[in-house]
C-alpha cells in the first residue's frame, strides 16, 4: 500500500504510532515515489515557521512565572503583614510565654533535666519542602516525566463508524446548521 | 546550665524551622491551586446526529497549558482527543487535538486523520468537538443512511473550586 501525502506528512511530524509507521518507514525506502514525496514534504516542513510552537510555549512559562511570582508574594506578605490581635489576648499570651520559661528555669536548675527534644518528635510537621523560582522549572519537569495519568480510556460500541466531514469545534450556546467554527 | 541552653536553642530552631516549611509548602499549594482549571468533558456516542447510545461523563483537574487526553476505542475506530485550556486576561483558549485511526473493513486499510481546532470562551462555556465530523449541516437525510453512529466531546472549562468543584 502506498500512503498518500496526508499520511507522509503525519510520518514527518510524528503522529503516526506503530506499527503503521514502521511500515511507512519501509516504503519509503523500497519505493522511489514514496521517497520523492517523503523528501518534498521533509523540505517543505522544515522550511516553515514555528511560530505557534512559541507562542503556546511562552503562555506556559508566563503561567509558571505567575504561580512563581504569586508564592513569592504570599511568602513576603507572611513575614510583613500586620497582625491585628486584642490587648488582654496580647497580655495573656505575654504572661503564659513568662510562666513556662519560669517553669523551664526551675525544672531545669532542680536537678529534673528536662528530656532534649529528638528529631522523631517533629516527624508530623517537620517537612522539608523548599520550592524557590528557579527550582519550579525542576517540579515542573518531574511532572512531566511522570507516566501520563490525565489519559482516560472510553470503550466506544463495536460497531463501524465512518468519517463524516471535517473535525468540528463549535460552542453549544451558539450551535445552529449555519453557525460553524 | 550549658545543656539547658542548647536544649531550649535546639527547640526554638526545630519549631521555627517546621512551622517555615509549612507555611511553604501551604504557599506554593495555594499558588497552584489557585491557578487550576476543572475540565469537564462528556464523551456521547449519538445515531443519526440525534439519539444518544452511549454517555461518558469525567472531570479533570489541570493547569493552564496541561492538556486533558481521551482514548476512545471500539469498532474500527480509535480516537485520540486532546484539550488544552490557555488562560490569559481574557478568559480561555481551548485547543481541541483529535487523532483517528480507522480501519476500513473492504480494504483492511486504516485511515489516519489529525485536526488542530482552537476557540476563545469563557469560563463556564460549553464546546462540542465532532472529531468524525457532522454530517448532518449539508446531508439529504431522505436519502443518506440514516443508522450512522457518530461521536461528540462536550467540554466545559471552569475555574478550580476544590471540594465543590
Amino acid at each position: 500500500m502506498r500512503p498518500d501525502r496526508a499520511t507522509i506528512s503525519a510520518f514527518i511530524d510524528g503522529e503516526v504510532t506503530s506499527p503503521y509507521r514502521e511500515a511507512i518507514q519501509e516504503q519509503i525506502e523500497i519505493d522511489p515515489a514514496t521517497r520523492a514525496a517523503y523528501e518534498e514534504l521533509r523540505r517543505v516542513s522544515s522550511a516553515l515557521p514555528r511560530t505557534p510552537e512559541k507562542l503556546i510555549a511562552a503562555s506556559a512559562v508566563r503561567s509558571w512565572a505567575a504561580i512563581g511570582s504569586r508564592v513569592e508574594a504570599s511568602r513576603h506578605d507572611f513575614w510583613h503583614r500586620a497582625v491585628a490581635l486584642p490587648a488582654p489576648l496580647v497580655a495573656a499570651a505575654a504572661t503564659a510565654v513568662i510562666a513556662l520559661a519560669a517553669a523551664f528555669v526551675w525544672l531545669a536548675t532542680s536537678g529534673m533535666q528536662p528530656e532534649p527534644p529528638r528529631l522523631t518528635d517533629f516527624q508530623d510537621t517537620g517537612v522539608t519542602f523548599r520550592v524557590d523560582q528557579g527550582e519550579i522549572d525542576h517540579v515542573i519537569k518531574w511532572l512531566e516525566d511522570r507516566d501520563d495519568p490525565r489519559e482516560v480510556s472510553i470503550r466506544l460500541p463495536e460497531q463501524q463508524f465512518r468519517i463524516m466531514g471535517e473535525p468540528l469545534l463549535i460552542r453549544r450556546a451558539s450551535y445552529s446548521p449555519e453557525q460553524t467554527e | 546550665m550549658t545543656r539547658v541552653r542548647a536544649a531550649t536553642a535546639s527547640l526554638l530552631f526545630f519549631m521555627s524551622a517546621a512551622t517555615a516549611a509549612t507555611v511553604e509548602l501551604e504557599d506554593v499549594l495555594q499558588a497552584l491551586l489557585d491557578q487550576a482549571l476543572t475540565v469537564q468533558i462528556t464523551a456521547r456516542v449519538t445515531e443519526n446526529g440525534e439519539e444518544t447510545v452511549q454517555s461518558y461523563d469525567l472531570t479533570r483537574v489541570t493547569i493552564s497549558g496541561r492538556a486533558v487526553r481521551l482514548r476512545l476505542e471500539g469498532g474500527n475506530l480509535t480516537i485520540i482527543a486532546e484539550f488544552t485550556p490557555f488562560e490569559d486576561e481574557e478568559g480561555i483558549l481551548l485547543v481541541a487535538e483529535g487523532r483517528i485511526f480507522l480501519r476500513t473493513e473492504e480494504s483492511e486499510e486504516v485511515q489516519y486523520r489529525t485536526s488542530l481546532r482552537s476557540i476563545p470562551l469563557s469560563l463556564g462555556e460549553s464546546v462540542v468537538f465532532y472529531p468524525l465530523g457532522k454530517s448532518t449541516f449539508d446531508m439529504d437525510l431522505e436519502t443518506e443512511q440514516s443508522d450512522d453512529l457518530n461521536v461528540e466531546l462536550e467540554v466545559e472549562v471552569r475555574p478550580y473550586e476544590g471540594e465543590r468543584g
